[in-house]
Parts: C-alpha cells; sequence; structure tokens
C-alpha cells in the first residue's frame, strides 16, 4: 500500500515537472537564481582547510592548504603538506597574485605569462584562481533548459561575459532551483569549444548555507587528468586578521 | 729570342711537362669550383631566406624579439599607410602570435604565423590557403610544413584544436584543418609553426590591421612607430657561418696550392741539376746569368699558360655539366640551414680572374725560386757539370 | 750490398733526396688536408654533440617524444645503477654525462627583492663542479666566459650573455627560477648569476641558462634523476664505431632489468648523434665530398709524384747506361729500380706522416686561431680551426705516395729499354 503511494505521488511529481516546466522555466529569473547562487557561496569571510588531489594521468599528489577569504578580491593560502610546498603562501589582492616560498624567502608577482601557467602542476591556473568577481557580476545569464544530473534537476543556465577581457567569454552553469545551488559548470572557449567542466559534488549545509565538499576541475582539451578540490573544514563569517591580506605576511 | 729557346726546352721536357701543366690545370679547376660552389651555397641560402623570410628587411614592431614567444602578443602595430600601399610584391605583413595545439590530446606550443595572401615577396608553399573566404569558419585553414608535421604527428587533412588567447585575454579554441603539409626550404619557419591566413588569425585574435613586422622589399627610410632590421642583422648566424666556411675553405686551398708550388719547385731544381751544361754554355757564349734566368723562368710561364689553356679546356665542359646537374644537399634543411635543393655554383668572374692570378703567380714564383741561384753560377764549373751537386 | 746500395742512394740526392722531398711533402699534404677536413666536419658534429645530442644517448622514450615540452615527469631515476650499466655495456672509450634538459620562468628580483622582470628560458644542467668533470672543457666554458667565473657553490648559474642584455642582469644578481617539479608540483628556487657565456649561437645567447647537475636536482626536487645520458667517445674515434657500439647497447637495452625507482612505462632507448638532427644524411653527404675532395688530391699527389719519379729516372740514364754496359740485365736493373722507389715511398711515407700527422695533431690538440675578425662572428666552438687525426687519413696518405713512387721511377725506368746501351752511355758522359 505504501508503495503504491510512493509511485502515485512520484507520478504526480513526475506530471507537475512535466507540465508544469513550461511555466517554471518562465518563473526562473536566470540572473536572480545567478544572484541567489552567488550569494550562497561567497560569504563576508570564509575560511577552508582543503586538499588538492592532482591526477596527471601517471601520478596523484596531494596537497594541503589553509585558506582565508574576504569577499571575492581577497584571499589568502598557506599550503601545509606535502613536506616540499609546506610553508608556500598564496596572496590575493585586488588582481595581483604573490607567491611565497620558504626556499626563496621572496615575494614573486605571478603576473602575465606565469598566470596562465598551471597552479602548482593542477588543471587550474593561476588566472583561474585569480577570478576575483561573482559570477553574477561579470556575466549575464540566460536560461537554456532543464536537466537531470545525478538526479537532480537543474536548470541550465548559459553565461556570456559582460567585459571583452574575460578569460571564459562563455559558461555553463548546472543550478538546481529549489536548492540554488551549482552542481556543474562548463568554461567555453570565444567559439564554443568546451575547454573545462567542473563539477560540484558532496553538498552539505554548513551554518545557514549548502556548500559542497568536494569540486572537480576536468581540462577537456588533456587527456587523464583531474584536479580534485576536497574542502575539509569550512567556516563563514569568521574574523581574518588584518595581517592575512597585507604583503607582509609573505615572508617567514 | 729568350721566348724562342724557352719554348724550345719546354716542349722538349715531354711528359714532364705535360704532368706539371695538369696538376697546374687542375689546381686552378678545384679552386673555381671550390669557390663557386661555396658562391652558389652562400647566394642559395641567403636567396631562400629572404625570399621566406627576410625580403629586404622587416619594419618591426619596436621590442617584438621572435626568441620571446610570450610577449608577442604585447608588440603588434596597426601598418600605416606608407607601408600598407606598397604594391603586393614589395610588402609582406605578418602577425605573429602564441597558440597551443593539442595533437592526441598531448599539448604543443605553436607560433602562429600570419600571413597577408595577395602578396608575393615572400615565397611560401601556402597556395592551399589561398582559396578560403576571408571570414572564419567553422575549421582554421592552416599549414604546416614538413618537418613540423612529422614532429606535431600531423598529416594533410587532420583536425587538430588550437588554443590561442585574443587581445582582451580571452581564451577561444578551434579545430584547425591541415589543408596542406607544405614544403619549406627554410627550417626556421617550419619548426613549431602554424602557417594561417593574416586576415583569420587578426579575426581570431581581435586585432583588425595590426602585424608584428612588414616584411618589404628594399629600406623605405624610417617609419614612425616601426624599427627597421635589415638583412644583416636578421640573418647574421648564417653570415657568421658563411664567413667561416670561406675560411675553411682557404686553408684547404691553400694545401692545394702548395701541391702544385711544390711540384713546380721540384721539377725546376732536377731542370737546373741536369741542365748545367747547357747553362754553362749559354754563359760562356756570352749570356747574361739575368738572361738565362729568364729563360727558365719563361719555361714556368709557359707552364703556367699552358696550364690555363687546359684548365679551360677540361675546366668549362666540367662546369657547364655540373651547372646542370648541381650538388643535392637536401639533407641540410633538416639541420639549421635554410637551404633545400641542389645547389648551383655560382660564378664570379672577378674572383675567379683574382684565383687565377694567384695561381699563376705562384706557379711562375715557384719555377723562379730555384733557378735564380744560376745567378751565382761559376760558368766554367757549370760546363763541366760541377757547379750545382 | 744492400748496404753499399742504400748508401748510394743516400748520398745521391737527385736518387733521394730530391724523390723523398716530395713524397715527405706529398703525403704530409695529404695526412693534413684529410685530418682538417675530418677536424672541420666533425667539429660541426661535436657543436651538436657537446651542446645537445651527445654521440650517444639514452633518454627515456616518452621524453624523447615530447622533448620540446621538456617532461621532467620522465626522467630516469637510479642514476649510480644507470651509469654502471651504461659503463658495463658501452665502449670503455666512452665517457657518460648526465644531463638534465628543462625549462623555467627567471624571475628577476629589484633591490627590494621584488619582481623586476619575468622571461622563460631554456636550460641545461650538467657536472660542472666535480675536479674530474669533462663537461666544462666539452663545452669550452672557460673561454666563452665573457664575464664572471664558473659555478663553484650550490645554486649558481651560468647565462647567456644576451639575456643577461636584456635582463638587465650582471654577475653576482640573485635570480629566482620558477618551474615545475619532477612530480609536476610548483618549484621555485633561488640562485645567482656567476658568470655571463658566449655560446656563438643567437638562439643560446639569448635564451639559454646552465645550472650545475646537483643544483637542478635539487631544485626540481630529482634526487637521483637525469633526463639524459650522454656519451662522448674521445675525438679521433669514427663515427662507424659509434654505430657499433649503439647496436651492441640496443641489444643490451632489450635484456636490461631495470632499476628498481624507474616507472613501469620507463622505456628507455638508445639514439647515436646519427638519430637526431638528421646529422646522418649530413655524415652520408660529407662521406661523399671528402671523397671527392681527398680524391681529386690524391690524384693530383700521384701525378706531382709521377714526375718526380721520372725526373729522377731521366736523371740517371748516364748511370743505367753504365750498369747495363756491364752486363746487368734489364730486369735486374728495373727491380732495383723498383726496390729503390719502394724503398723511397716507404720512408717518404714514414716522414710524411710524421710531418703531417704531428701538424694535423697539433690542429687538433691546440687548433689554429684565426684571430679577431673571426671571433668577432661570434661562434664558441669554431673560432677555433681544428683537424682530427685519424687511422684513415694515413692510409690515404700513405698508399698513394708509395703506388707513385714506385709507379713513377717505374715509368721513368721503361724509357731504359727504349735507349740503346750506347745512347745511355753517352747521356753520362753528358750528365
Amino acid at each position: 500500500m505504501k508503495n503504491k503511494i510512493i509511485i502515485a505521488m512520484n507520478i504526480l511529481l513526475f506530471c507537475m515537472f512535466t507540465f508544469v516546466n513550461p511555466c517554471y522555466a518562465e518563473e526562473i529569473n536566470p540572473q536572480k537564481l545567478l544572484e541567489q547562487v552567488d550569494e550562497n557561496l561567497w560569504a563576508n569571510t570564509k575560511f577552508i582547510t582543503g586538499r588538492l588531489i592532482i591526477d596527471n594521468g601517471r601520478k596523484v599528489r596531494t596537497l594541503t592548504q589553509d585558506s582565508w577569504m574576504q569577499g571575492v578580491e581577497r584571499s589568502y593560502s598557506r599550503y601545509k603538506s606535502p613536506a616540499r610546498e609546506k610553508g608556500t603562501k598564496m596572496l590575493k589582492i585586488a588582481g595581483k597574485l604573490w607567491m611565497y616560498t620558504p626556499r626563496t624567502d621572496r615575494k614573486i608577482l605571478i603576473a602575465g605569462h606565469l598566470l596562465r601557467q598551471s597552479m602548482m602542476g593542477s588543471d587550474l591556473s593561476y588566472e583561474d584562481m585569480m577570478e576575483d568577481h561573482k559570477l553574477s557580476h561579470s556575466y549575464s545569464a540566460t536560461l537554456e533548459g532543464f536537466d537531470e544530473l545525478a538526479g537532480t534537476r537543474c536548470a541550465i543556465l548559459h553565461l556570456v561575459a559582460r567585459d571583452k577581457k574575460t578569460t571564459y567569454q562563455t559558461r555553463k552553469v548546472w543550478i538546481t532551483p529549489e536548492d540554488r545551488i551549482v552542481l556543474k559548470e562548463e568554461r567555453f572557449a570565444k567559439s564554443g569549444k568546451l575547454l573545462k567542466t567542473i563539477l560540484f559534488k558532496d553538498y552539505e549545509k554548513i551554518e545557514t548555507r549548502l556548500f559542497p565538499r568536494t569540486m572537480v576541475f576536468r581540462d577537456m582539451l588533456k587527456e587523464n587528468t583531474q584536479t580534485t578540490y576536497k574542502f575539509d573544514v569550512i567556516k563563514f563569517d569568521v574574523d581574518i586578521p588584518a595581517k592575512y591580506f597585507s604583503q607582509s605576511i609573505l615572508k617567514r | 729570342m729568350n721566348w724562342g729557346i724557352a719554348a724550345k726546352n719546354f716542349y722538349r721536357q715531354g711528359l714532364r711537362a705535360f704532368l706539371n701543366v695538369l696538376v697546374a690545370a687542375l689546381s686552378i679547376i678545384a679552386l673555381i669550383f671550390m669557390l663557386s660552389l661555396l658562391n652558389g651555397f652562400q647566394a642559395q641560402a641567403t636567396r631562400n631566406l629572404v625570399s621566406t623570410d627576410v625580403g629586404g628587411g622587416h619594419y618591426r614592431a619596436p621590442g617584438f624579439d621572435i626568441l620571446t614567444p610570450t610577449e608577442w602578443e604585447d608588440f603588434t602595430i596597426s601598418v600605416p599607410e606608407v607601408l600598407s600601399d606598397l604594391p603586393a610584391k614589395d610588402k609582406s605583413e605578418v602577425l605573429i602570435q602564441q597558440g597551443q595545439i593539442y595533437p592526441n590530446r598531448r599539448l604543443y606550443p605553436v607560433q602562429l604565423r600570419g600571413i597577408e595572401m595577395d602578396q608575393s615577396l615572400l615565397r611560401l608553399p601556402l597556395a592551399g590557403l589561398e582559396s578560403f573566404e576571408n571570414e572564419l569558419g567553422e575549421n582554421i585553414p592552416a599549414v604546416v610544413g614538413v618537418k613540423m608535421a612529422r614532429k606535431a604527428h600531423l598529416k594533410k587533412g587532420d583536425t587538430v584544436v588550437l588554443k590561442w588567447r585574443d587581445k582582451g585575454g580571452a581564451v577561444d579554441a578551434r579545430d584547425v584543418l591541415i589543408v596542406d603539409v607544405g614544403d619549406i626550404v627554410n627550417p626556421r619557419i617550419d619548426d613549431g609553426v602554424v602557417w594561417l591566413r593574416l586576415d583569420h588569425l587578426q579575426a581570431m585574435t581581435d586585432r583588425k590591421g595590426e602585424v608584428s613586422w612588414v616584411a618589404v622589399r628594399k629600406y623605405l627610410g624610417s617609419v614612425e612607430g616601426f624599427e627597421f632590421h635589415g638583412i644583416e642583422l636578421l640573418m647574421a648566424d648564417l653570415l657568421a657561418l658563411l664567413r667561416q666556411d670561406r675560411i675553411n675553405s682557404k686553408i684547404l686551398w691553400g694545401i692545394l696550392m702548395v701541391l702544385v708550388c711544390t711540384s713546380v719547385f721540384n721539377t725546376q731544381i732536377l731542370n737546373i741539376f741536369k741542365r748545367q751544361k747547357e747553362i754553362g754554355t749559354l754563359m760562356a757564349l756570352g749570356m747574361e746569368p739575368q738572361q738565362v734566368v729568364k729563360i727558365f723562368t719563361l719555361e714556368g710561364v709557359l707552364a703556367a699558360l699552358w696550364a690555363l689553356f687546359f684548365a679551360v679546356v677540361l675546366g668549362v665542359p666540367f662546369f657547364i655539366w655540373f651547372q646542370g646537374v648541381g650538388f643535392d644537399v637536401s639533407h641540410l634543411s633538416e639541420a639549421s640551414f635554410p637551404i633545400r635543393e641542389t645547389i648551383y655554383p655560382d660564378y664570379h668572374p672577378r674572383e675567379i680572374l683574382v684565383s687565377v692570378l694567384i695561381v699563376l703567380t705562384l706557379i711562375i714564383a715557384s719555377a723562379w725560386l730555384p733557378v735564380k741561384k744560376i745567378t751565382r753560377l761559376d760558368p766554367t764549373l757549370a760546363l763541366r757539370g760541377r757547379a750545382i751537386t | 750490398m744492400i748496404s753499399f746500395w742504400f748508401r748510394g742512394m743516400i748520398r745521391d740526392k737527385a736518387r733521394f733526396l730530391f724523390p723523398f722531398t716530395v713524397v715527405t711533402i706529398g703525403v704530409a699534404l695529404v695526412v693534413c688536408l684529410v685530418g682538417f677536413m675530418e677536424g672541420v666536419f666533425m667539429g660541426m658534429i661535436d657543436m651538436t654533440a657537446n651542446l645537445d645530442s651527445g654521440h650517444l644517448r639514452l633518454v627515456n622514450q616518452s621524453f624523447y617524444d615530447e622533448e620540446h615540452l621538456r617532461p621532467l615527469d620522465r626522467s630516469l631515476a637510479n642514476q649510480r645503477e644507470t651509469r654502471d650499466w651504461l659503463v658495463k655495456h658501452s665502449d670503455p672509450e666512452v665517457d657518460w654525462a648526465p644531463r638534465i634538459r628543462w625549462g623555467a620562468i627567471l624571475d628577476v628580483p629589484d633591490e627590494k627583492s621584488e619582481t623586476r622582470s619575468q622571461t622563460p628560458v631554456v636550460g641545461m644542467a650538467m657536472d660542472l663542479k666535480s675536479p674530474d668533470s669533462e663537461e666544462i672543457q666539452r663545452l669550452r666554458l672557460k673561454s666563452s666566459l665573457v664575464q664572471g667565473t664558473l659555478p663553484k657553490g650550490s645554486n649558481e648559474m651560468l647565462m647567456g650573455f644576451q639575456l643577461a642584455e636584456v635582463l638587465d642582469v650582471s654577475v653576482g644578481q640573485p635570480i629566482t627560477l620558477i618551474g615545475q617539479s619532477f612530480d609536476g608540483g610548483l618549484v621555485a628556487d633561488n640562485y645567482q648569476v656567476v658568470g655571463l657565456v658566449r655560446f656563438g649561437i643567437t638562439a643560446m645567447d639569448k635564451k639559454m641558462v646552465l645550472i650545475d647537475l646537483a643544483s637542478a636536482q635539487s631544485t626540481f626536487y630529482m634526487e637521483d634523476m637525469v633526463t639524459d645520458w650522454l656519451g662522448y667517445f674521445p675525438s679521433g674515434v669514427n663515427f662507424d664505431h659509434y654505430e657499433e657500439v649503439k647496436g651492441s647497447m640496443k641489444v643490451g637495452l632489450a635484456n636490461w632489468s631495470p632499476p628498481k625507482d624507474w616507472a613501469k612505462d620507463d622505456s628507455p632507448i638508445i639514439l647515436s648523434i646519427r638519430d637526431q638532427q638528421n646529422i646522418g644524411a649530413i655524415m652520408d653527404k660529407f662521406q661523399v665530398i671528402k671523397g671527392f675532395v681527398v680524391g681529386v688530391f690524391t690524384f693530383l699527389m700521384i701525378l706531382v709524384l709521377w714526375n718526380a719519379g721520372i725526373l729522377s729516372g731521366i736523371h740517371r740514364y748516364g748511370e743505367m747506361g753504365l750498369r747495363l754496359a756491364f752486363g746487368e740485365p734489364h730486369w735486374k736493373l728495373i727491380l732495383t729500380l723498383a726496390m729503390e722507389g719502394l724503398w723511397v715511398g716507404i720512408l717518404g711515407s714514414l716522414a710524411g706522416s710524421l710531418l703531417g700527422g704531428s701538424f694535423a695533431w697539433y690542429l687538433q690538440e691546440v687548433g689554429l686561431n684565426m684571430g679577431d675578425s673571426f671571433a668577432q662572428s661570434g661562434l664558441m666552438i669554431n673560432d677555433i680551426v681544428r683537424a682530427r687525426v685519424t687511422v684513415g687519413g694515413f692510409i690515404q696518405g700513405i698508399v698513394p705516395g708509395i703506388f707513385a713512387s714506385v709507379a713513377g721511377t717505374l715509368v721513368a725506368s721503361m724509357a731504359i729499354f727504349k735507349r740503346s746501351e750506347a745512347n745511355l752511355f753517352r747521356e753520362l758522359e753528358a750528365g
């Protein structure tokens, strides 16, 4: 009996989605949805302890790091392991990125050509990391349709960059309208060729927000490479000492 | 009279004289051949560099350095009318940008070189690109050189992903269709280079009207905003190498000349030794020692003149034949010489004249050197064949 | 009897001294010529070998395939074991030099130690510090230093002089090198520029940096790893021998149970210089050119020697007449003449080889400095003309030396048959 009810409910639900969809689509304001996504992801301040698992097809390396972020413009990361990378620091302040390594005991500006290099050997470039705008700020969104992803219905938003200088001129994001979370993102070249995909997994409620515990980056032009970002500790609205966002932090 | 005696003496030597003449003649031929082949090599290498890349020099965006790919995008410039108005045969606009191709999904950094399609200053195997529209289509047509094709495992008809940045820094990527694998005689513009239409590359990178340099047929005076790189600067490495080749060939030729001179010298020494009585008689009859020396030296001159004659008789047909056959150096372009096809000697009349004069002088000098001791000869001893022992 | 004949020969200028001198000079010239040609060519080949390819090269197949990317993750581990294997399976004459080819970005700091400029460079790491290392000599680093010294401590760097100009760097400048480690991680390490080098090849002068192998291994976290093993034969070894050694090493390679630290997909290959940059075809073509030049030259030398033989023969018609008059048979006379020719040929060839060989050897070891005008061309490796002493050169000199001497004498002696004894005897009086 119970099963029958469930089946009936499923059918009802299916019908609702199938037939209600057109009106539901009209109800979605893609730009608004994108803003809501940003709001969910971007707290005023944030602290993360995470693992960067880099698989280059032959070898898997894991880096651990602590990161402090303030808005989208400021961030500071400190690598804790492996031994070689321990003590390496990255500081991003308003469009500039510096790196400090204990071995060189210097701050090195990562600019120009170096920005396009792979960050710590991963599928992310420093430039990818440098993104300092909320998606809703840099892109205009339109609704492309709906799709089911890992059993969840998603609205697919097509994002077009507002500025010609934005690295990826178009993106596609798969967002669940109910939870307003991103499950997948695709980044495209100007021509529309797919360059990178990012999967957002293991969403968890942390304080008032839903936050993915895992992000998987793939460079679609390369074979067999993948970078996984695992967030072990996430704290929102933490107090960050001012010195963390000062260049003077870039020393021993 | 001196001529008569000298000539008679010379012809009476028969085979000995002939062998000497032959050696000298062959040396002259070898010398001219060596020099001319080197000229040909130099001319061809220079011509190939000029006709595929250098032209009569480049008007470049100041700061542009072909060896610094990361800065290529920072040094582009719009072409002013004084250059853009030149006829197609006198200039070639070139845009150089960085890109990456992914053959077999593996990264391969490349130089994207866009060149005007209607230019006729540079000779490049890019006919395959000409038939395409100015506008970018689905696939970007490109030509690669043989060497590049081999290294990147590409062949005609393949498509491969190309990634690049536009002027603003946005990433772009498309499939590139290899419309042709070209035979590019200059390896420097083959290895690691993907050839595109200039209008395509400009559209791809959002750089309408911009170039890295304009190759011109000849220097047009200074053009504002550009710096001129002349042929000597653009070909410095090659010219240094050729200069060194010249020195090497001179050493080779020096060794050859020592052999020729030894031959003539030796002949003369034995001649004097054998003809002491003749010398004694001539002197006893009242001939001045200088006159005797003259006779013997004239014999040397005769040998030299006959050598010249034989050099012409034997050399000219050989040179004509060789001009038809040429010297195949196809392997060199695989290394780093901008040469692929067959080399033909390049004869410079002035150079030939000078070389021949040097050879003749050397022969005559080696004929004179041993005979000058005749002046110190005691006629009475000479008559008895006891003057030289 | 023989000593009597020998003494006679040596005392008679015309019988011995002239043909001997000619043979000596001729042979010496050929030995020199071959040595010189070989030297010029091998100089060109060795330049490539020393800088880049080695005479033999052991490299991981996957590194070789993607050499333009300098994939350090395709390096070969177990340096000692690899070297032992190489020494055991190649020729004992070969000197094996480990190298690392790397690429990175140079970051030049200002006085506040903040980034002033950055540029990508290509680099080579080699043993620059061990006292018995041949690498410094091989690359002629001492003579091509424009400024500064060679690395003595760790993390010291030699830089192409044009690169230094562009970066506005002088000796003593600290530099940070940013690249990728063996396992793909980020690498940043400080170096000090201790010397500026003029390689003579623009691309290298503008983009090349040399560091010591141990420093590179520490910087790129490549302990006990190298990307290349380059094998060098001593100068004078014919390049056919390279192929023989390569062949035997290939056989050995198939049966090699790889050292424990090698990756599963490591598959080293052995290459000779012939296999790289199409040097093989150039070598073949050079052999043809050399054959042509030496052939023409030898032909000319034979003519000269022949002529000398004839001349000395003619000079001795009188003596022949006398000997025939004493009743010596023609064939015996010609036989002794031929023997004399042979002796002159042998002695002349020996003297010529000695003379030409020592000159070629001098050119090989010391070289002929072509002076300032040449130095301006800026070619590190080639500013000195060098020869190379080879066995082939001696053979190419000695064989025609002896042959021409005997043949020349014989041709001259043919004339004896044509003339009557009386005629010859009269010429004795005359001569």
